[in-house]
């Protein structure tokens, strides 16, 4: 399963997906909306997605994954749409005979998703709305505010 | 017959300084993913200062900026993302 959704996520379908008769090891990772960034408040927050291409990139991290940990199966759920402090923006399952092929394959699996997944985030803080990760080209970086 | 030309969708913080969530670019046999980029710089400034930061995706894979482009091709510019 590799799936970008608006509304809620769903734990179980995503473990679901990942468990089998073969697999005495299953490890999740959830990812939730904090309430601060940087020191900044986050007021509220909304995720963007390139979504048939998230879901592809997705599933091919899903394979590599897969390749370099025989025996694993993965899966992940990401939302988009706008989020507050404690949704659950990504759940990520590995499943695999035993544990230590379970902690790393989720551990490379959302490493991955984190890097190279066309999603985005826009926080509002007390200061407004702002791209993560986005350096406003204006911005010259001699002045008094935080930079991530 | 039309020109030929893709279709560049434009996500996040890339859509805010365009303007816009698409734009039209003309291309023809020796079209690349930078050249498209290139093009689309040159019809809104503001994104040039960018450029290091951005990736291109066609038809939903990352690729190089050497990468053919052809019309009918769907591109994407891809400003860093920041999912999870």
């Amino acid at each position: 399963m590799f799936e970008v959704r608006e509304g809620p996520l769903s734990i179980d379908e995503v473990l679901g997906a990942v468990t089998h008769p073969g697999a005495g090891g299953v490890d999740v990772f959830l990812g939730a909306v904090r309430d601060t960034n940087e020191g900044r408040a986050v007021v509220k927050l909304e995720y963007e997605a390139y979504d048939t291409m998230a879901v592809k990139e997705m599933a091919r991290i899903g394979d590599e994954v897969a390749r370099a940990f025989p025996g694993v199966r993965v899966a992940v759920q990401h939302r988009v749409g706008a989020l507050a402090v404690g949704d659950l923006a990504v759940v990520c399952a590995a499943s695999a005979p035993h544990r230590g092929e379970a902690f790393a394959a989720c551990r490379a699996l959302i490493d991955a998703v984190k890097a190279r997944v066309p999603i985005w985030k826009r926080e509002w803080g007390p200061d407004g709305p702002y791209w993560i990760n986005w350096v406003d080209a204006r911005c010259t970086g001699d002045h008094a505010h935080e930079h991530g | 017959m039309s020109e030929p030309a893709v279709q560049v969708l434009l996500f996040a913080a890339v859509r805010d300084v365009v303007g816009a969530r698409a734009r039209t670019v003309p291309v023809d046999d020796a079209s690349t993913a930078g050249s498209v980029l290139a093009a689309l710089c040159a019809m809104h400034p503001a994104l040039a200062a960018h450029v290091p930061s951005l990736r291109v995706a066609v038809n939903g894979d990352y690729v190089a900026l050497d990468a053919p482009v052809r019309a009918g091709d769907e591109v994407a510019i891809i400003p860093p993302v920041a999912g999870g």
